[in-house]
C-alpha cells in the first residue's frame, strides 16, 4: 500500500492506487459516505490539490470492499434517491492505523532528504 | 488481520452468485454519482444538458471505469470463461460447417478407439473378475506320448489331487456339458448348463446376487437337486421376480429347487475354460454329484479343474508338486494312472489363448486412428484461427485486451474439445455392444467387455491434449503477430497455408495405410475361404470318446463298442451321417499324429504322413471324395488282409506317376516287430489338416478294426443345432455304455473359423478404422478447401469479373484437391509398404505389396478427394464478383 519514492516524485497531482486507498480509508473513518460525497470531501480537505478523477474512485472503493476493509449499505440520501454508503469495518480501522503510521514515517524520512542543504 | 474475511467472504459469494444484481447496483451507484454531479453543476448555473455533459466528463471513461469495477470481483476469470463459451457457441451457429466437421473429427476417433481399447483391455489386460485371479489355474491331465495335449480330468483323480495337494489350497471341478431341459414353466426350453463341485463359486470368490450358491455337501447324490441360475435366465423365464429363489422347477424331468441367482456381471466365459461348442452361455449351474463309483473312477476324463494356489506358492512349484502327485498316483493305480502327467495353466492365459499378434495389430490400428484424430483437430483449429484473424485484429484495435482475445480462442478450442469429447463418449458406449456382438469374432471374455473409464480417458486425453497442443501452438503464434503487427494481409502467411496442406495430406496418408491393410487382409480372408478344405464342413459336429483300457481290454471289444455307438448316433433324429477317425482336420496340430511310412525299402522311411485310424463310414460322413479303388468295409478286420487307404499327396510322393492301388505300404509292425506291409486299396482326396493356409498333408488311413485304438473323434452331420445334437449324442452314448462321457465337442465350422479368427479380427478392426479414417480425411479435405476458397473470395471475385471462365475456377479448386490427395496417397503407399511387414505373417496368397490392393486404395482416396473438392469448388463458382469487390 505504500507507494515508492519515485512514484510520489513523478506525479504530484495524480494519485496512485496505494495512496488513494489510504485516503479513502481515512475519510470513511470520520463518517460513512457515498461515493460522490467522498470525492467532494477529498477536494474539500485537500483544498483542490488532490483531484482524483471521479472514475478512478469507484474501482478503488470496490476493491477495498472486496478486501473487507470497508462495507456498504444502501440508504436514502439527502438527494432523495437511495445511494450506496460506505463505512469502515473494524479490521479496516486497524489497517488504517497501521498504514497511516507507515506513511508518517516515510514522509518524515523523505522530508529530511529533501530539506538537505545543497552543498 | 483475518477478521476482514468476515466481511469479504459474503460479498465475494454474492459477486459470484448474484452477478446481475451486483451489476444493477453498480449502475445505480454510478448514475447516482452523475446525477449528484449534474445537480451540482446546475446549481452553479449550467444548463441541464451542460450539467449532464460536464458530469460525464468529470467522471472519466465511463465504460472503462465500470469495467474496472467489475474486474475487482473475484473469479472474474470464471465469468469470462463462461461468456467465452457462449460466444464460441454463437459463432458456431454462424459457421455450422466448422462446428460439424470439428465435432465429428473429434467424436468419431475418440469413440472408436475408446471402444477398441476397452475391448482389448477386457480381453487381454484386465484381471479376471475373480477373487485374487492371479492365484487361479486350470489343471489338465496330459499323456505326452499319445500326442494328445490335454485331457479333461477323471473324477477320481480330481478327488486325489484335491486331497493330496498342498500347493493348491483348494480345487473345484466343472463339467460344462450338462445342458438341461426346463419344463413345467410354460414352454419347455433347452439351455446350456454345468455341473460344478460345491466349492466352485466360493473358490472363484463370486457369490449369488440373490439367494446363495452351493454349500458343502450339496454335491452328494441325494442332496443335489438344487440349482443356481444366471441373471439372464432369471429375467427371461422368471420375470426377474425375487420369489424365484426357493422355487421348484423341473430340469430334465427331475424337480430342482432354485437356490440362487448369479449377478449380471458374472463372467461365465472366464469361469468355463476352453469351451467351443456354443455361443450361448451356460445358464443353469447344478452341483456335481458323483456316486461312489464315479468318485473312484480314474481314467475317463470329464471334468475341468480350477485350482487356487496357496498364498506364496508359485505356479512352477505347484507344477512340480502336481507332477509328483501324478507319479504317486501312477504307482498306486498303475492300471489307470501310469504315464499320465499334469499340466497347469494360469486361468488368465487359458482364457486369452494365442492372441498376442492381434494385440500388436490392434494397437497399431488404434495408434493410427489416434494420430489421425490429433492431426484433424490441429488442422481444424489452425484453419479456424487463421480465418478469424480479421475479427481478432478489429477487436484488439477497439481496445480488447490482447491476452483476453487469445484466451477466447483457447476457450473455443476447449469447448470444441468438450463437445466433441462428449459425443465421442456417447459413440463409444454405442459402439461397444456392436463390437461385442460381432459374432464371427468370438472374442474371449466377450461378456466382460464394457466401457472402461481408463480407456475412455486415455483416448479422450490423447486426442484432446495432442490436438489442442498442435492446434493452439500456431494459434498463439498468430495472435502474437496479430497484436503486434499492422499488416493487412488476411489470408495467412504461406507458412500457415503449408501447414494446413501438410495436415490434410497427413490425414490422407494415414487413411491410405489403414485402407491398404484392410484391403490386403480382405483379399487374404477371401482367398482362405475359397480354399477347398478337402471335405464338406457344413453341419458337421465333432466330438471325442476315449475308452479306458481296462473297460474293453480286448481290442475286438473296442471295435464293437464304437460300432454300437455309431449305430446309436445314426438312429438319432436329425442325424444324416456318422463317421469317426483318430483325428480330424483342424484339430489342434499337436493332437494329430504324424509318423514315418515305408514304401519300398523296409530299412529307411520314405517320408512322414498324418496317421488316422478310421471306421469305414468316415470318408462319406466327412465328405472326403474317393478317387480310386475302394473304401473300407466291415470285412477289413483282423481276419482280413492288412489294408490301407492313402491320399493323393502321399500317393504322388511315394509312387510318383504310378497307380497307388495295389502298392505296399508299411506304417506299423506286426507281433514279431517286423514291418507289416499293407496293401493300398483306395486313394482319397487331400485335406488340409492343419489349417486352410497350410499345404496338403500326405495322409494314410487304417481301418479301426485292424488298428484298434481306444479313442475316436466322431464327425456327425446334422442340420439341427449343435448343442442339442451334442446332448442327444451324450445320452445315446450313455445307453451304449453308461460310464462313457463325450468330450472335446466342437462344430467343424467353429474349428475352421477359429483358424481364421486372428485374421478376421484384425480385418474387422482395420475395416472400421479404415472407413473412419477415410471419412475424416474426406471431411478434412473438404474443410481445408472450403476455407481456402473462402479466404480467396476476393481474388476469385476479381478474376471472374475480369472474365475468367467458371469452369476454369472450378477446375483449379478440384485440381488443388487432387494434388493434395495425391501427395497424401503417395506418402501413404510408401508408409503402407513399410508397415506391410507387420501384416506379412497373416497374409495368404497376397504379397505385402499387392498391386491390385494398392491401386484400388489409391483410386478410392482420389475419388474421395474429388468428391470432397466438389462442394468448395461449387461455392467458388457462386462467388459474386461485385459483392467481393465491395467487401473489404
Amino acid at each position: 500500500m505504500i507507494p515508492s519514492v519515485t512514484d510520489i516524485m513523478s506525479k504530484p497531482s495524480d494519485l496512485l492506487q496505494g495512496t488513494l486507498d489510504l485516503l479513502l480509508l481515512k475519510i470513511l473513518a470520520l463518517e460513512p459516505l457515498h461515493g460522490w460525497a467522498i470525492s467532494q470531501r477529498l477536494r474539500q480537505i485537500s483544498s483542490d490539490v488532490l483531484q482524483v478523477s471521479d472514475g478512478s474512485l469507484y474501482p478503488a472503493l470496490h476493491k477495498l470492499e472486496q478486501e473487507g476493509w470497508i462495507r456498504a449499505e444502501w440508504k436514502t440520501s439527502d438527494l432523495g434517491r437511495r445511494a450506496k454508503f460506505y463505512s469502515l469495518t473494524p479490521p479496516g480501522r486497524k489497517a488504517l492505523g497501521r498504514e497511516a503510521a507507515n506513511w508518517d514515517r516515510l514522509s518524515k524520512a523523505i522530508s529530511q532528504v529533501v530539506q538537505l542543504k545543497e552543498a | 488481520m483475518w477478521t476482514r474475511w468476515f466481511y469479504a467472504l459474503p460479498l465475494r459469494l454474492r459477486s459470484l452468485l448474484q452477478r446481475r444484481r451486483m451489476d444493477g447496483e453498480l449502475d445505480e451507484e454510478i448514475s447516482f454519482h452523475l446525477a449528484a454531479q449534474a445537480a451540482c453543476h446546475r446549481e452553479a448555473g449550467m444548463s441541464e444538458e451542460g450539467a449532464d455533459a460536464a458530469a460525464r466528463r468529470n467522471f472519466g471513461g465511463l465504460t472503462q471505469r465500470r469495467e474496472e469495477c467489475v474486474d475487482t470481483r473475484p473469479l472474474r476469470f470464471l465469468e469470462e470463461f463462461v461468456s467465452d463459451i457462449h460466444f464460441a457457441v454463437r459463432s458456431w451457429r454462424r459457421s455450422p460447417g466448422f462446428a460439424f466437421v470439428g465435432i465429428l473429427s473429434l467424436a468419431l476417433p475418440i469413440g472408436a478407439t475408446a471402444a477398441i481399447i476397452s475391448a482389448l483391455y477386457a480381453i487381454l489386460l484386465s484381471p479376471l473378475p475373480f477373487d485374487r485371479p492371479e492365484e487361479l489355474g486350470v489343471i489338465w491331465q496330459m499323456k505326452p506320448n499319445e500326442r494328445w495335449q490335454r485331457f479333461e480330468v477323471a473324477p477320481g483323480n480330481f478327488m486325489e489331487w484335491k486331497q493330496r495337494s498342498q500347493a493348491f489350497e483348494d480345487m473345484a471341478a466343472i463339467n460344462p456339458f450338462a445342458g438341461v431341459t426346463l419344463t413345467g414353466l410354460g414352454e419347455p426350453e433347452r439351455m446350456e448348463g454345468a455341473r460344478v463341485s460345491a466349492n466352485f463359486f466360493d473358490l472363484l470368490g463370486r457369490g449369488a446376487r440373490y439367494g446363495r450358491t452351493f454349500v458343502k455337501g450339496e454335491d452328494q447324490a441325494g442332496h443335489d437337486r438344487v440349482a443356481v441360475i444366471t441373471e439372464s435366465l432369471w429375467r427371461r423365464r422368471f420375470g426377474a421376480d425375487i420369489r424365484a429363489v426357493g422355487r421348484a422347477v423341473s430340469f430334465d424331468g427331475a424337480e430342482h429347487t432354485i437356490i440362487g441367482v448369479l449377478p449380471a456381471d458374472f463372467p461365465v466365459r472366464a469361469a468355463t475354460p476352453d469351451i467351443e461348442v456354443s455361443t450361448r452361455d451356460i445358464e443353469v449351474w447344478r452341483p456335481l454329484a458323483l456316486n461312489d463309483v464315479q468318485r473312484s473312477q480314474r481314467d475317463q476324463g470329464m471334468l475341468r479343474v480350477i485350482g487356487r494356489l496357496r498364498e506364496g506358492v508359485t505356479f512352477a512349484a505347484a507344477a512340480r508338486e502336481m507332477s509328483f502327485i501324478s507319479k504317486t498316483l501312477g504307482n498306486l493305480y498303475p492300471a489307470t494312472n501310469r504315464g499320465w502327467e499334469v499340466q497347469i495353466l494360469p486361468l488368465a492365459e487359458q482364457t486369452v489363448g494365442e492372441t498376442s499378434q492381434t494385440i500388436v495389430l490392434a494397437a497399431g490400428g488404434v495408434g493410427c486412428t489416434l494420430l489421425l484424430a490429433c492431426v484433424s483437430v490441429a488442422g481444424l483449429l489452425l484453419a479456424r484461427a487463421t480465418a478469424r484473424m480479421t475479427e481478432l485484429r478489429t477487436r484488439v484495435a477497439l481496445g480488447a485486451n490482447g491476452s483476453r482475445v487469445v484466451r477466447q480462442l483457447l476457450t473455443e478450442s476447449v469447448t470444441l474439445a468438450a463437445v466433441g469429447g462428449s459425443l465421442g463418449i456417447a459413440l463409444a458406449y454405442a459402439a461397444l455392444p456392436a463390437l461385442r456382438d460381432l459374432g464371427f469374432l468370438d472374442l474371449p471374455r466377450r461378456d466382460e467387455i464394457v466401457m472402461r473409464a481408463p480407456a475412455l480417458l486415455l483416448s479422450i486425453l490423447t486426442v484432446l491434449i495432442t490436438g489442442l497442443v498442435c492446434g493452439t501452438a500456431p494459434v498463439i503464434r498468430i495472435s502474437r503477430r496479430l497484436v503486434a503487427s499492422r499488416s493487412r494481409h488476411v489470408t495467412g502467411t504461406r507458412q500457415q497455408q503449408a501447414l494446413g496442406n501438410a495436415l490434410v495430406a497427413a490425414q490422407v496418408a494415414i487413411s491410405c495405410v489403414l485402407l491398404v491393410g484392410m484391403g490386403l487382409l480382405l483379399r487374404t480372408v477371401a482367398h482362405l475361404q475359397a480354399v477347398d478344405p478337402g471335405f464338406d464342413p457344413r453341419g458337421l459336429l465333432t466330438l471325442q470318446i476315449t475308452l479306458p483300457p481296462q473297460y474293453y481290454p480286448r481290442p475286438i471289444d473296442r471295435v464293437a463298442f464304437f460300432r454300437r455307438v455309431h449305430e446309436a448316433i445314426r438312429q438319432l433324429p436329425g442325424v444324416s451321417d456318422v463317421g469317426s477317425s483318430t483325428s480330424v482336420p483342424f484339430m489342434k496340430r499337436s493332437d494329430q499324429a504324424v509318423i514315418p511310412y515305408f514304401a519300398g525299402s523296409p530299412h529307411a522311411p520314405a517320408g512322414v504322413a498324418s496317421a488316422n485310424a478310421v471306421m469305414p463310414s468316415y470318408f462319406d460322413a466327412i465328405g472326403i471324395p474317393l478317387q480310386g479303388g475302394r473304401l473300407f468295409t466291415m470285412r477289413d478286420d483282423r481276419q482280413g488282409q492288412p489294408v490301407i487307404i492313402v491320399n493323393q499327396a502321399l500317393a504322388s510322393a511315394a509312387w510318383p506317376g504310378r497307380n497307388p492301388i495295389g502298392q505296399k505300404l508299411s506304417v506299423d509292425t506286426d507281433s514279431n516287430s517286423n514291418r507289416l506291409w499293407r496293401q493300398v486299396v483306395g486313394v482319397v482326396g487331400d485335406v488340409r489338416p492343419f489349417g486352410l493356409d497350410s499345404p496338403e498333408q500326405p495322409s494314410f488311413y487304417l481301418p479301426q478294426a485292424q488298428f484298434e485304438v481306444g479313442w475316436q473323434v466322431f464327425v456327425v452331420r446334422s442340420r439341427q443345432e449343435p448343442a442339442a445334437v451334442a446332448s442327444a449324442i451324450q445320452r445315446a452314448v450313455m445307453t451304449v455304455d453308461g460310464r462313457q462321457p463325450i468330450h472335446n465337442v466342437a462344430t467343424m465350422s467353429s474349428m475352421i473359423d477359429r483358424s481364421l479368427r486372428t485374421r478376421k479380427a484384425v480385418l474387422g478392426l482395420l475395416s472400421v478404422l479404415g472407413s473412419l479414417a477415410l471419412m475424416v480425411a474426406g471431411i478434412g479435405l473438404y474443410g481445408l478447401l472450403s476455407y481456402q476458397v473462402q479466404q480467396s473470395r476476393k481474388e476469385i471475385g476479381i478474376r471472374s469479373a475480369l472474365g475468367a471462365s467458371p469452369s476454369r475456377i472450378l477446375r483449379e479448386v478440384v485440381e488443388r484437391g487432387i494434388a493434395l490427395t495425391a501427395t497424401g496417397v503417395s506418402v501413404g503407399l510408401v508408409a503402407a509398404a513399410i508397415c506391410g511387414r507387420a501384416l506379412a505373417s497373416l497374409l495368404f496368397g497376397v504379397h505385402a505389396v499387392d498391386l491390385q490392393v494398392y491401386v484400388i486404395c489409391a483410386a478410392t482416396l482420389i475419388a474421395v478427394g474429388i468428391v470432397a473438392s466438389a462442394a468448395p469448388s461449387w461455392r467458388a463458382l457462386r462467388v459474386s464478383a461485385a459483392e467481393e469487390l465491395r467487401r473489404d
